[in-house]
């Protein structure tokens, strides 16, 4: 409904989607890019041209997927080579996972230590990984619609996650004995 | 339910376990306190999953940006949106039709008042160096093939053989990103709306605020050339006091061309004409429909409309005439010329470029 208010024209409807979607947009970017004024640049560049061309997008596309896509692609032509030093060319071994001691677990007794490590495993994540997991499971988009925005098959978007969540694994067990769970029984 | 054999992965593709962990509500809660109490073997696993979501989803909330920045950036947005709106024009340039003419006149009018003194000639690369104060870096390619360099804001260059470029030691710290140009070079700018990239060469000032261009400016040459690739380019020459002052502003202003445009200027008659690029090429954007390759009685008007889409250009023809024209054909690894050739063969019609525009005459198909 709303993106069709907003490809007739409607100014309102075009205000809503900003404010819909400015801040995910934006955190993506600086995922990706440092720079601040750069981010703010590229997602206004976004909406501006999506305000113009607003008559000549098709109808059924989700705008989520629409400004994502976009938006990466933006990013990705702006920073020409430098981007893919940073995020397609990384060697996954230079980041590795860095597993929590055993023992400085299970002798802490402050969850939200725990909730650090898995912070810090976060962060360790080789940039691609993080970037599929971010689009998959808090933007909720499927694996069709990741390898578009990426531009790489899907396959290689499961390998991602898979790869991901393995790492996870090996974590977990070594928190376990920690008894973490507990802390969502609460 | 299969929960009891979920691994990690299962349990984040899980709309329902999500909705818990994003979005308890006393329904989910329930649900799954009474899982792990039946199934505690599945805590780790689900302590995994929920840590993956939550996680994620405060880093993502860390990077947002503040209400403050949300509704500057709006109104950036707002003020830009309305001042570059190019497409509203264009349509309304071709309703016009019947009064082109007459507008033509008018802007040739202006075009010939705006024209800065004449006396006012030469300006070469020397003296362009002379008049700046602070000291200088300069490459010069003496080599016989291009040669790259980058500035210090990451923004490169394709210097082209018998050329020089010359910017200031404190490029990075001054408020405009100058550059000074004798020869031939490609640039690719790093995008910084807040510091222009300015080119001088010869009369002619380049400014963009992030985007690929060619600048053709020979000591000797009669005109200066400017090509532009991706983005908006603003072109003028130096005599345009009231343009070069809000220089250091994001504004674009003086002449502007965009992909596939190019500028030649005269430098005798100090007189800037806009043409196309020797070989337009189809754009890459985010945005942009695809080329139409293949195409069965399709509307004339609808073909000529995604070339001026997906090339960026505008295509002046009257719609009465060849609005409702059919055509069948293939596109292949035709140029933008010979596209236009096979369609204006089809429909018995002929163009010509002229100010940057294709203008397409004939009959039309009645």
């Amino acid at each position: 409904m709303l993106w069709q208010r907003f490809r007739q024209g409607d100014e309102e409807a075009f205000t809503l989607l900003y404010q819909r979607y400015v801040r995910v947009l934006y955190s993506y970017g600086k995922k990706l890019i440092a720079d601040e004024a750069v981010v703010e640049d590229l997602v206004q560049d976004l909406f501006i041209d999506l305000w113009q061309s607003r008559s000549r997008l098709a109808d059924a596309e989700s705008p989520r997927f629409y400004l994502f896509r976009s938006l990466r692609r933006r990013i990705h032509k702006n920073c020409n080579g430098r981007f893919n030093e940073r995020w397609d060319l990384i060697d996954e071994e230079f980041h590795p996972v860095a597993l929590p001691k055993e023992s400085e677990i299970i002798e802490s007794e402050q969850t939200q230590k725990q909730k650090d490590e898995l912070d810090a495993w976060l962060k360790s994540l080789p940039g691609r990984q993080y970037e599929v997991m971010m689009l998959r499971f808090y933007q909720d988009f499927s694996y069709s619609q990741i390898s578009q925005i990426l531009t790489i098959n899907e396959q290689s978007v499961r390998n991602l996650v898979q790869r991901a969540v393995s790492k996870l694994r090996q974590l977990t067990i070594s928190i376990l004995s920690s008894g973490l769970f507990l802390f969502f029984l609460k | 339910m299969g929960y009891y054999h979920y691994e990690v992965t299962d349990f984040l593709e899980d709309q329902y376990f999500k909705s818990w962990v994003l979005t308890p509500s006393q329904e989910t809660c329930d649900f799954w306190n009474n899982f792990l109490l039946t199934h505690p073997e599945k805590a780790e696993t689900i302590a995994g999953a929920r840590a993956v979501l939550l996680g994620i989803r405060s880093e993502m909330e860390a990077d947002f940006p503040t209400d403050g920045q949300v509704s500057a950036m709006l109104d950036e947005i707002h003020t830009r949106k309305s001042s570059a709106s190019r497409w509203p024009m264009r349509r309304l340039w071709l309703r016009l039709g019947a009064s082109l003419s007459a507008a033509a006149v008018v802007l040739l009018v202006i075009g010939w008042a705006r024209q800065p003194n004449r006396h006012d000639s030469h300006v070469s690369y020397e003296e362009l160096l002379s008049a700046v104060e602070a000291p200088l870096v300069e490459q010069t390619n003496t080599t016989t093939s291009p040669i790259l360099l980058t500035l210090p804001d990451s923004s490169t260059i394709r210097l082209q053989p018998k050329s020089s470029v010359s910017y200031r030691k404190d490029f990075v710290r001054n408020a405009l990103r100058e550059v000074y140009l004798s020869g031939q070079a490609f640039f690719t700018v790093t995008k910084n709306r807040h510091r222009p990239f300015v080119v001088y060469s010869n009369e002619l000032v380049t400014k963009v605020l992030g985007t690929s261009f060619m600048v053709k400016a020979f000591e000797d040459a009669k005109q200066v050339e400017v090509c532009v690739k991706t983005g908006k380019v603003s072109v003028f020459p130096r005599t345009d006091t009231e343009v070069c002052e809000g220089i250091a502003s994001p504004e674009l202003a003086g002449t502007i061309i965009t992909p596939n445009q190019k500028v030649l200027f005269s430098r005798e008659q100090t007189q800037l004409r806009k043409g196309l690029v020797d070989e337009p090429e189809i754009l890459a954007s985010a945005v942009l429909p695809a080329p139409l390759l293949k195409f069965q009685d399709m509307p004339v008007s609808v073909l000529l409309n995604n070339i001026e889409e997906t090339y960026g250009i505008d295509i002046v023809y009257d719609h009465r005439l060849f609005g409702e024209c059919l055509l069948t054909a293939s596109f292949t690894t035709e140029s933008l010329y010979e596209k236009m050739d096979l369609i204006c063969k089809g429909i018995e019609a002929s163009f010509e470029v002229i100010d940057g525009k294709m203008i397409v005459t004939g009959r039309g198909c009645n």
